[in-house]
């Protein structure tokens, strides 16, 4: 139930087993490998040893896999695979050492495979562009499919040809008028070889010798040459042009089978991506260690509780010699282990920050608070159960990855207490069942209800509220006690938390006397004075004119603004619990409405899980949010500082296949 | 029906709606820069969503309140004509989340929409975001307490 303790491990290897040693530590992945030594870190290398250089290797494999990722993306985008909502949960399949590392075989037919999705990729997109050029062309000729001479015709010996378009939508009798309206000296002879709205594509001769004058008269009619010349006939052209895009369509059909192909096999694919991922990074790692011509070191950090495994791990197959020391807390990454009601909340405080060397892990506290209040704010029996069976059919039948199944464990132990604060409060979808029992079965069968919040018990809810607020504060005060006297900070052990504690136990024993037992009343007054006074004699212990210490002592007791303010952030526990409550009763009421009728039936089939699924929705999240609040503020400003380093061992690190069983067979309920 | 009934009917309307304004004014600020942010990473969407959702609550607290009035002077079933004093005294109750509603609504969203952007540029800061954006909310808490408690102990 705490931060796992870390040794500083060095093992001495020889420098032709370093491949095998380090793959080994790859699989076991219980090593967080030191990539600075202190001495680098003093611009010196340790003696005689020096790095290797695989930066080409790294870079090799980190091309394979980035190529590799991209296919697999191609494969996912054109031939998505088929995943059931529920598997889309699971995590990634299992797979057998010896299925993952891949023999040349294997690694040259992914490469091919690669490549050839690549290039297929890479051809249909040319050939996608040309099929828009050539039909564009064709577009363009279009209008002259009709000409039986090329576009390229520009007369005979004696007449001068103009073959192109006009604006405006004439027939050959309006533009020969037209013209002759322009030059009456010109002899037109032509036809017009198609029309749209506002163009004319037309065909005219004249005599050579008037071609200048033709081709003015023309200009003024916004006379235009087709923008494809050829000399081929244009309807030959249009043919050709779209015969090709006909093979482009094949070429693009082609290279879609063959993507397909491969796409049936894209988890081969995946696990080559996988194993160029590990050997990029088992690569980059062999770079950072150091070595001499024989022998080769290797510094980390490793947990306590593996050292055995490892060391039996290494020492059956290898030379090597391991060097294990106590580990400078300061600069060792951070592991947390909890027992399995803490441990999903590991995730909650690993969001806020990793605790350093100096706090205490805060993982069981926040746990045990976070899941209390989120059932106090959720508060509904019908939702907690349903969360309780979701969770428990993904944490049973579900094959999840590590992170979803803390997760689910988190949402399934929140549904307990969520489950448990319906109970409480009476609340099974909201009062559902006291509305449609007297809706539709003509008498009132309520949940019985130790608080009933809808009905006039708003007032103690907020009372409890602020009173278990009033405990998580004392607790977080207890936990920077602990933090403190870890420390070897005694002073502030007893004077910062401990006084604290005991001023706040005081108020709360005065409340209990003045209102419902009185003996124990002036017992509170005479606990809070002489804590007060503690504190006024204390908190400026730091000061050394006695006057400035007394003063300072006064004005920490302002501090006293800050808890208050705290307990009423608390009240928060009443006011989402309500809303739960309240939006719930909203909802039931609407699908009630229709009464004990046909209508009424499907009003309520189809209101009843739409409202309830609104609900379960917005309060969920919520709870969620507002829980982790409390957490985050009132209980960790008190006694966490955070700051820690991650635990990060050099590992596999893979995304589409796992090799991990082992561990999750130990992380199962 | 009475004029106390009336007044206080207009405490209820208060209630959800000036609540209402600023929570939709709230979150909408708040999804609408993080749509933005969404257009680059779409893989943000879980936690860009508890960060957008956090000016709602002003709006549920206005809801509840107004629930409360509405079963009090007896819109669901029965009837409790209310004095005009009394009806005037409900009217008052329900200005603290009308009011505190709006404002923190629209103040909260202001803060999601830079919690956003901090969280857009640096993921880790998501716990920090959510934080800072959350102490507004007490403000809206207070105000709900306070309109809560008279209007059920009124």
């Amino acid at each position: 139930m705490a931060k796992l303790t870390c040794k500083l491990v060095h093992i001495y290897g020889l420098e032709k087993e370093k491949r095998g040693v380090l793959e080994r530590l790859q699989e076991l992945s219980v090593m967080d490998i030191e990539t600075v030594s202190e001495d680098e870190l003093l611009g010196q290398s340790p003696e005689g040893y020096q790095k290797t250089d695989t930066q080409s290797q790294t870079t090799a494999y980190e091309r394979q896999l980035s190529d590799a990722e991209e296919a697999l993306k191609i494969i996912g985008r054109r031939f998505p695979e088929k995943k059931g909502l529920l598997a889309s949960f699971e995590g990634p399949p299992l797979i057998r050492r010896e299925d993952f590392y891949l023999d040349r075989n294997a690694i040259q037919t992914a490469v091919t495979e690669i490549h050839d999705v690549l290039e297929w990729e890479r051809t249909i997109a040319e050939q996608k562009a040309e099929i828009i050029r050539l039909k564009t062309t064709a577009e363009q000729m279009a209008p002259y499919a009709s000409l039986d001479v090329p576009l390229s015709f520009s007369g005979t010996a004696r007449t001068t040809a103009f073959i192109g378009s006009v604006a405006g939508n004439y027939t050959l009798e309006d533009l020969l008028t037209a013209l002759a309206e322009q030059d009456p000296t010109v002899d037109f002879y032509g036809e017009i070889v198609s029309t749209n709205s506002d163009t004319s594509f037309v065909f005219l001769c004249c005599p050579v010798a008037q071609r200048e004058q033709a081709a003015e008269a023309l200009r003024t009619l916004s006379f235009a040459r087709p923008v494809q010349n050829t000399s081929k006939l244009p309807a030959d052209k249009i043919a050709s042009k779209m015969r090709r895009v006909t093979e482009a369509e094949q070429k693009i059909e082609t290279c879609l089978a063959g993507i397909q192909k491969v796409a049936a096999k894209r988890h081969s694919l995946e696990v080559f991506a996988d194993f160029c991922r590990a050997k990029a990074e088992a690569y980059r790692t062999f770079g950072q260690i150091d070595c001499t011509a024989h022998t080769v070191l290797i510094r980390g950090y490793v947990a306590e509780k593996d050292i055995p495994k490892l060391k039996e791990a290494l020492e059956r197959d290898f030379a090597v010699v391991l060097e294990i020391t106590d580990a400078d807390e300061h600069r060792a990454p951070v592991q947390m282990k909890n027992n399995r009601f803490a441990s999903p909340a590991e995730a909650l405080v690993e969001m806020y920050s990793l605790p350093s060397a100096e706090d205490i892990d805060p993982t069981p506290i926040t746990g045990f608070f976070y899941y209390l209040f989120f059932g106090m704010m959720f508060s509904d029996a019908g939702y907690g159960l349903l969360m309780m069976l979701a969770t428990g059919f993904a944490l049973t039948r579900l094959r999840l990855s590590k992170a979803m199944r803390k997760s689910c464990k988190l949402f399934l132990y929140c549904g307990i207490s969520t489950f448990l604060w319906g109970l409480v409060y009476g609340s099974f979808f909201g009062d559902s069942i006291a509305v449609f029992s007297e809706k539709f079965f003509g008498h009132r069968v309520a949940l019985p209800a130790l608080i009933d919040p809808m009905n006039g018990d708003a007032v103690t809810m907020l009372i409890l509220s602020i009173a278990l607020g009033m405990v998580q504060i004392i607790v977080a005060l207890c936990a920077k006690f602990a933090t403190c006297m870890k420390n070897g900070d005694r002073a502030g052990a007893f004077f910062d938390a401990g006084l604290w504690i005991t001023t706040l136990v005081g108020i709360v024993i005065f409340v209990i006397g003045a209102t419902v037992f009185a003996p124990v009343k002036t017992a509170g007054i005479i606990l809070v004075g002489v804590s007060v006074l503690g504190l006024i004699l204390t908190q400026g212990r730091d000061k050394k004119n006695p006057i400035a210490r007394i003063f300072s002592g006064i004005a920490s007791l302002y501090d006293i603004t800050g808890y208050v303010s705290d307990l009423l952030s608390f009240s928060r526990l009443m006011a989402l619990g309500l809303t739960t409550s309240a939006m719930s009763a909203v909802f039931n009421m609407l699908s009630a409405m229709g009464g004990k009728t046909v209508g009424g039936f499907i009003l309520l089939i189809i209101v009843f899980p739409l409202g309830h699924a609104i609900n379960f929705g917005l309060n969920v999240l919520g709870a969620y949010v507002h829980t982790l609040r409390l957490q985050y503020v009132e209980l960790f400003s008190r006694f966490y500082e955070g700051g820690g380093k991650k635990f990060q061992p050099f590992s596999m690190k893979t995304k589409y296949v796992d090799l991990d069983s082992a561990t999750i067979k130990e992380e199962k309920l | 029906m009475t004029l106390g009934t009336v007044l206080a009917l207009f405490g209820a309307a208060a209630a959800t709606i000036f609540a209402g304004i600023g929570s939709a004014k709230g979150v909408g600020m708040a999804t609408e820069v993080g749509m933005g942010v969404l257009a680059e990473d779409s893989s943000k969407f879980g936690k860009m969503l508890v960060l957008e959702l956090l000016p709602g609550t002003q709006g549920l607290y206005g809801f509840i309140v107004s629930f409360i009035v509405l079963t009090k002077i007896g819109i669901f079933g029965g009837s409790a004509d209310l004095t005009t004093f009394q009806g005037g005294m409900i009217l008052a109750a329900c200005l603290p989340i009308a009011i505190g509603g709006l404002m923190s609504g629209i103040a909260q969203g202001k803060a999601a929409v830079a919690g956003i952007s901090l969280f857009a540029k640096d993921e880790t800061a998501f716990p920090k975001a959510l934080v800072s954006i959350t102490l507004v909310e007490i403000y809206a808490l207070l105000a709900f307490l306070i309109s809560f408690l008279t209007v059920i102990l009124l």
